[in-house]
């Protein structure tokens, strides 16, 4: 008996294909049209000789075999069901080495790209720009009361609160120091102009307060949990001050929020 | 003409600009042989193994500028295992002997080392230009010594290299360098020193164009751009601020002041709300490269285009989608090349992509659309047929649907008639990659239709060896071919082995190819350099087994000396 085609993409004869017993054969055709074709001979003249049941006899077997036993035979090579399982998923299952043809900076460009750092404004949805920064790295935002510019912090790149601390203080000095040097009434209050050191982020002694927004959305103080949990479920820092920690804890002041716009006139405080 | 004192003749070929055509007067005789050789300033090797760098300099002592090429494309997808070679050391060791003057090099796909940089910056004292792309090897302390030696910088243009940051380099260019025309690091990671960068640009007053990094911040790029109002290509750094804030006003304003910016790329980084300060620049820009901008969304996207209605080249990431395509059809109508990217390469699908719908709409509404490398969904051969129909100027078709050998979504059919149609009616095609489920017909098509064409990639596609075949006899000006994950064979391989010698080079990989037929072509043609790459360093197979990667390209070099472990040449 003559060879059975392995697909109808290359329109080999007419006789009635073993593909055909198979449910959606037309997909089978194409699946195999760009597979390799050495092995093709060896396949056809094993599907006849393991053959189904009652022999060459195709028309027999297509009323009473039931497609899924041909698979089952087992001799359909395992490319045949691992084509299936492949096609199935909109991408090949592991990836292949060097597909897509992009240069492997391209590969990095979404995860490496900071999504988008937003400001805060009517429109803004916070969650939107923070669920893509939690599942890559533990970058997240952190402000400062009274600064309408903030920065980000990377939490996995400490090991604990005083660490953290620090961090924060190196953040924001600079800041705060030009800050400062642009707005001359600022100048002249206590601390002359200097850096000062940003301390008492932890303990509430100091002219700031560090919180955190959780994934749950609660505002909690830093420094409760092991740091570990900490990083995990922090997903943006705030520096709120002091004074502004004490009076909230009142029952008829507002809560603190991480969307409220800063208190001060940016274009004020920036000396225009 | 050989009656004319040899100043005429050299005056004559100063006419001749393109390679080929100094190449062809060189043949003649011997007196336009040495006429040529002497006056010759500007040399292209397309791969640095066929010839040793030792032969150039003494053909062409008084070159200029030297443009070499080095790994095999494939190279960029890392399909080349490390350590391959294409060293640049070898090459300007040479030239340092032989050509002092040389002004310019340009190097693609090529390792050089910090130690070779410093060698080119203390070797030629009127070097001008530097160009690497895609190139490794080399970190910030070759950078800082170029910048430190070279007095009359004109151009370091850094494309899409590896780079390993030690430090701060820009601080590096004395103040006496006031020569940059362009400087491009956008590829670099590292810290940048931003006052002196300004100070860099500020004295640097013939600066035509600016690259940044990503570690440069939109508060010194605010401050750049006021110094230098004449820029005509600009890379932005992290293009991040508060909207409200006086930096961002700075720049907005700057920008206006920008009359003459023609070309726009960066973004690694952005806010959304601080884009607006980019329209204004938008209706002047005839290049736009956004194809870094992985969190610029499709609205914005869409914005920008519509105020870039003079757009001749765009570079863009899938994330326009279809309908992004649709404005740039209706509004770019002067749009002469076109890339778009994939933003999620790896990803299940359901990240936004491009698919037939956006080629087709680009096709109908720009005329002068002559190259495009288009990475989408699906493709089907209806939209093919058309995009062929309505394009045939063509120049470079480079396709890629993400899925392999994924067919026609709307027949299940093989791709085969959607290209054929493309080479039917492109009959400039000089540059054409194939994708999607292909059999050995598309090849029958390319073979027969595409007879200009120059450089031909092909990836999990054909059923035979016919396929191959047909191609090798069809396309007469083939050069580069490179293949992987085809069912190509030792006959095809071996069918017409004397083409590999008009060809500048063949890459077979994840083919069925065996060692035996390599050797076989090894031996046949001496002139050819046979290469055969085992992932493992092994080859211990014996004759049948199968060769993993291939790599065949013509060289009067011989050998290389310099094949790591795991190349054999045969």
């Amino acid at each position: 008996m003559e060879a059975v085609s392995g697909g109808g993409a290359r329109g080999r004869g007419s006789c009635p294909k073993l593909l055909d017993l198979i449910p959606n054969g037309g997909d089978w055709s194409e699946r195999d049209g760009g597979q390799r074709d050495y092995g093709v001979a060896e396949e056809q003249k094993l599907e006849l000789r393991l053959g189904l049941p009652g022999g060459e006899d195709w028309r027999a077997v297509r009323e009473e075999e039931e497609p899924p036993s041909v698979l089952s035979l087992g001799f359909l090579p395992v490319r045949a069901s691992s084509n299936l399982s492949s096609h199935d998923r909109a991408a090949p299952s592991s990836p292949v080495v060097g597909w897509p043809p992009i240069r492997s900076f391209r590969k990095n460009l979404a995860s490496s790209s900071f999504s988008k750092p937003s400001y805060p404004s009517q429109n803004e949805n916070p969650g939107k720009t923070d669920t893509q920064e939690g599942c890559r790295k533990s970058l997240v935002k952190i402000n400062m009361d009274g600064m309408p510019i903030g920065r980000k912090i990377d939490l996995k790149a400490h090991s604990s609160y005083d660490e953290l601390s620090s961090a924060v203080n190196e953040l924001f000095r600079g800041l705060i120091a030009a800050q400062r040097n642009e707005n001359p009434a600022l100048r002249n209050q206590s601390h002359g102009g200097r850096r000062q050191a940003i301390t008492g982020l932890l303990d509430g002694s100091g002219e700031h307060t560090l919180v955190y927004e959780d994934n749950e959305g609660d505002v909690l103080l830093v420094g409760d949990v092991p740091w570990d949990m900490f990083v995990a479920a922090a997903k943006r820092l705030r520096m709120l001050k002091s004074s502004e920690l004490s009076s909230s804890l009142s029952v008829s002041s507002p809560m603190p929020t991480f969307n409220s716009p800063p208190d001060d006139d940016p274009l004020i405080l920036l000396k225009l | 003409m050989t009656y004319f004192p040899e100043e005429v003749v050299e005056h004559i070929f100063d006419f001749l600009t393109s390679h080929r055509d100094r190449n062809t007067v060189s043949l003649v005789c011997k007196a336009w042989y040495r006429v040529e050789r002497l006056s010759r300033r500007n040399v292209f090797i397309g791969n640095c193994y066929a010839v040793k760098p030792g032969t150039l300099v003494s053909r062409f002592p008084r070159i200029r500028s030297l443009k070499l090429k080095g790994k095999p494309h494939f190279a960029d997808f890392n399909l080349v295992p490390p350590g391959w070679g294409a060293n640049a050391l070898p090459w300007v060791e040479a030239i340092a002997r032989g050509c002092p003057n040389l002004e310019e090099l340009h190097l693609k796909r090529m390792v050089i080392s910090d130690e070779c940089l410093e060698l080119l910056a203390r070797s030629f004292p009127n070097f001008r230009a530097l160009v690497l792309v895609s190139c490794e090897g080399f970190s910030t302390d070759g950078l800082a010594a170029i910048a430190t030696h070279c007095k009359w910088l004109r151009e370091l243009d850094l494309h899409e290299n590896e780079v390993d940051d030690r430090g701060e380099w820009i601080s590096c260019f004395p103040d006496s360098c006031t020569s940059l025309v362009s400087l491009n690091f956008a590829c670099l990671k590292g810290e940048v020193n931003a006052l002196a960068l300004e100070r860099l640009v500020t004295r640097c007053t013939n600066l035509q164009s600016l690259r940044l990094s990503s570690a440069v911040s939109l508060e010194t790029l605010s401050r750049v751009i006021l110094r230098g109002p004449q820029l005509r290509d600009l890379g932005t750094g992290s293009y991040v601020h508060d909207p409200r804030s006086e930096p961002y006003l700075n720049l907005a304003s700057a920008f206006m002041a920008c009359k003459s910016l023609r070309s726009l790329s960066g973004f690694w980084e952005v806010t959304a709300q601080c884009l607006p300060a980019v329209y204004p620049i938008c209706s002047n820009l005839t290049t736009l490269n956004l194809s870094y901008a992985a969190s610029i969304q499709g609205t914005e996207l869409i914005k920008m285009i519509r105020h870039s209605r003079k757009l001749q080249s765009l570079w863009v990431l899938d994330l326009i989608g279809d309908r992004g395509l649709c404005v740039v059809a209706s509004t770019c109508k002067e749009l002469q090349e076109l890339r778009v990217f994939p933003s999620d390469p790896s990803g299940d699908g359901s990240a936004a992509s491009v698919t037939e719908e956006g080629l087709l709409s680009v096709s109908m509404g720009c005329p002068k659309l002559h190259s495009i490398l288009y990475f989408c969904r699906q493709m089907t051969n209806a939209a093919l047929i058309d995009v062929a129909k309505n394009c045939p100027r063509f120049t470079r078709f480079r396709l890629c649907v993400l899925d392999p050998r994924k067919p026609d979504p709307l027949t299940s059919r093989p791709l085969d008639e959607g290209f054929g149609a493309i080479v039917r009616s492109c009959r400039e095609l000089r540059r054409l990659s194939v994708s999607g489920l292909l059999t050995d017909k598309v090849f029958h098509y390319i073979g027969r239709y595409a007879q200009k064409l120059e450089m031909l990639s092909v990836a999990f596609a054909g059923e035979s060896d016919r396929g191959m075949q047909e191609l090798m006899e069809g396309c007469r000006r083939l050069r580069k071919l490179e293949i992987r994950d085809c069912p190509f064979g030792d006959a095809a391989l071996l069918k017409d082995a004397d083409k590999y010698e008009t060809m500048r080079s063949l890459w077979m990989s994840s083919c069925d190819v065996t060692l035996q037929a390599c050797q076989a072509l090894a031996a046949k043609m001496p002139r050819l350099n046979v290469e055969v790459i085992s992932d493992d360093g092994d080859f211990a197979g014996g004759a049948v087994c199968q060769v993993e990667k291939l790599y065949v390209y013509r060289t009067v070099a011989g050998p290389r000396d310099d094949a790591p472990a795991y190349v054999w040449t045969l």
